[in-house]
């Protein structure tokens, strides 16, 4: 008869022999004997459902891995045997052990040396192990701070799910090496006075995070082109598929206990099908969400004679436009609009200009932003970024007839004045690129109509 | 384990060193401390074995043979010091009590 196996994950903290008990030997009167264990991937064994009493105890010494047993865990092994327990398996100094017969006395009767070795097995494998994690989240988390220092506006337009993900890691993790050090210190006062402490269930969390961690990267790669919003949207369809699913499945293995008995492969099947409907469905509102609306195409006859299409976007309510400046007559003008918030910088970008025959087009635009930034002590970065250390550009400041804000203007070199531009007022910075050079009313008339515009988001 | 924490020994270290009084090995003195004291003190495998690996850090108790893997261990002159300190050390506190309590009556 084929051997039939069944693969689960489980978020138990290694060092939780209590629950790990208990959940194998529910396990196992399912009919499910545990076979190996992963990190987070358990493998269990189809046997008869039977009920068996699991001991999980930690070896105190050293095991490496892949080697063969050694004699001296082959002793320990065998007392706990000749003890009437048999042995499971083992994951690194874990050991696992079960036994059919109710009186077996238990393997550990000392409850100071019991939290002995458990704090020697957590020591290396759970607080070095959650260490790691949190020195390398706090590493990443610097970078972004150092990111965010240097470039605070395209840092945080672009930002990613990550970077929200780390300091959620971050303190997931530090709340488990936590509750472990709490749960170390009362079971060690209680071990004094010969009492066994239980250990309470802490979920491994952070592993859940992990998972979007990495599906944040790989959409990153794809999608970094597009609106932050379309990630955001993606990412949390999906992870409230899998949330639903996770609880679906619970509810399902309660409900049902015996009756419907389900193969592996058709839960993955099952599994993989509802992550294919969320991310379909994420994929598509993100998308809905991600184009500019409404638009439509025009056919443009270019200066070789030929024709081709060009998108007319037709956002309302831009503050301004370029019929404020200029006649545009019949000409039709397309007017895009595009927005990335965050909670600290709301960015609003328009870009208007005269979609006309190119051979007749004057190839009048006017395109400008405007930029918020909500957290104060950014925003002399964020001048620095936008006007001062201009990728391209370099600053000089302007004289406008009033005094109500800042003006510059942008030059290619030091002699070459370009015809963009840039306001301050309190904490929002304002850029315009004119395709004519304008007249210093018209300067302060974009000025003011952009400074008191409404910065609104609307999804 | 600390060394003070030998200065007065639990009931289960106890009886542990008792068995080692002759040659004997780790599944025999889980059975010899069962019969000796009629399943009262029960002792678990995992304890036995980090009770006899700390024994033998301490030199209270001496490896004597490997038979395969079995592994048998005797008392060294120190465990035995240290099991009659712990018997003097019971039977002053069982000559107290009787020493109270008869007065009593």
């Amino acid at each position: 008869m084929m051997e039939e196996y069944k693969r689960r994950i489980e978020l138990f903290s290694l060092y939780d022999h209590t629950n790990i008990e208990k959940h194998l030997e529910k396990m196992a009167s399912k009919g499910w004997m545990i076979d190996t264990i992963g990190t987070t991937l358990w493998r269990y064994k189809k046997i008869e459902p039977k009920k068996l009493k699991f001991s999980v105890v930690y070896y105190p010494k050293e095991v490496k891995e892949g080697v063969i047993i050694s004699d001296d865990r082959q002793n320990f092994i065998d007392l706990c045997s000749s003890g009437g327990w048999n042995y499971v398996i083992n994951s690194g100094k874990m050991h696992i052990f079960s036994t059919d017969d109710e009186n077996a006395p238990p393997i550990d009767t000392d409850a100071p040396i019991q939290i002995e070795c458990i704090h020697k097995f957590a020591k290396t494998e759970i607080v070095y192990g959650y260490l790691f994690l949190i020195i390398a989240c706090i590493f990443f988390s610097g970078f972004i701070i150092y990111e965010l220092w240097k470039e605070p506006v395209e840092t945080l337009k672009d930002a990613t799910p990550i970077f929200w993900l780390t300091p959620v890691t971050l303190i997931f993790s530090v709340f488990n090496v936590i509750s472990y050090l709490n749960w170390y210190k009362k079971a060690k006062t209680a071990a004094e006075n010969g009492e066994f402490t239980n250990t309470k269930k802490i979920i491994r969390f952070e592993v859940l995070f992990w998972f979007p961690l990495y599906v944040g990267f790989g959409l990153l790669g794809i999608l970094s082109f597009m609106r932050i919003r379309y990630i955001l949207f993606t990412l949390g369809i999906i992870s409230t598929g899998i949330i639903l699913f996770i609880i679906y499945r619970a509810i399902n293995n309660k409900i049902c206990k015996s009756e419907r008995k389900e193969t592996t492969k058709q839960r993955l099947r099952r599994f993989a099908a509802v992550t294919l409907v969320f991310l379909w469905l994420g994929s598509g509102i993100g998308a809905y969400t991600a184009i500019p609306k409404p638009y439509y195409k025009v056919k443009v006859n270019s200066e070789f004679g030929n024709t081709y299409s060009r998108e007319v976007y037709l956002d309302k309510n831009a503050p301004l436009d370029i019929s404020d400046y200029k006649e545009t007559g019949n000409k039709t003008v397309s007017c895009e609009k595009s927005t990335r918030e965050l909670l600290l910088i709301k960015e609003t970008e328009w870009k208007l200009y005269t979609v006309e025959d190119e051979k007749n087009d004057d190839g009048l635009f006017l395109y400008y932003s405007v930029t918020d930034i909500r957290f104060t002590p950014l925003l002399e970065r964020c001048k620095n970024e936008i006007i001062f250390n201009h990728i391209v550009y370099e600053s000089k400041k302007i004289l406008l007839d009033t005094d109500k804000f800042e003006g510059y203007r942008y030059y290619i070199d030091d002699k070459t004045p370009t015809n963009s531009f840039a306001f301050c007022n309190g904490n929002r910075i304002i850029t315009v690129d004119f395709s004519w050079e304008p007249s210093e009313e018209e300067l302060i008339f974009a000025a003011e109509k952009l400074i008191n515009s409404q910065n609104t988001y609307s999804f | 384990m600390p060394r003070a924490k030998f200065q007065t020994l639990t009931e289960q270290m106890f009886y542990v060193l008792l068995c080692l009084e002759s040659e004997c090995c780790g599944t025999d003195i889980m059975e010899k401390i069962r019969s000796l004291t009629d399943s009262r003190v029960i002792l678990g495998p995992g304890t036995l074995y980090n009770l006899l690996e700390q024994f033998v850090d301490e030199k209270i108790i001496v490896e004597t043979k490997t038979e395969g893997r079995r592994r048998s261990y005797i008392l060294t002159e120190k465990g035995r010091q240290l099991l009659e300190n712990e018997y003097n050390r019971i039977r002053k506190q069982a000559d107290d009590y009787e020493k109270l309590f008869r007065e009593e009556q």
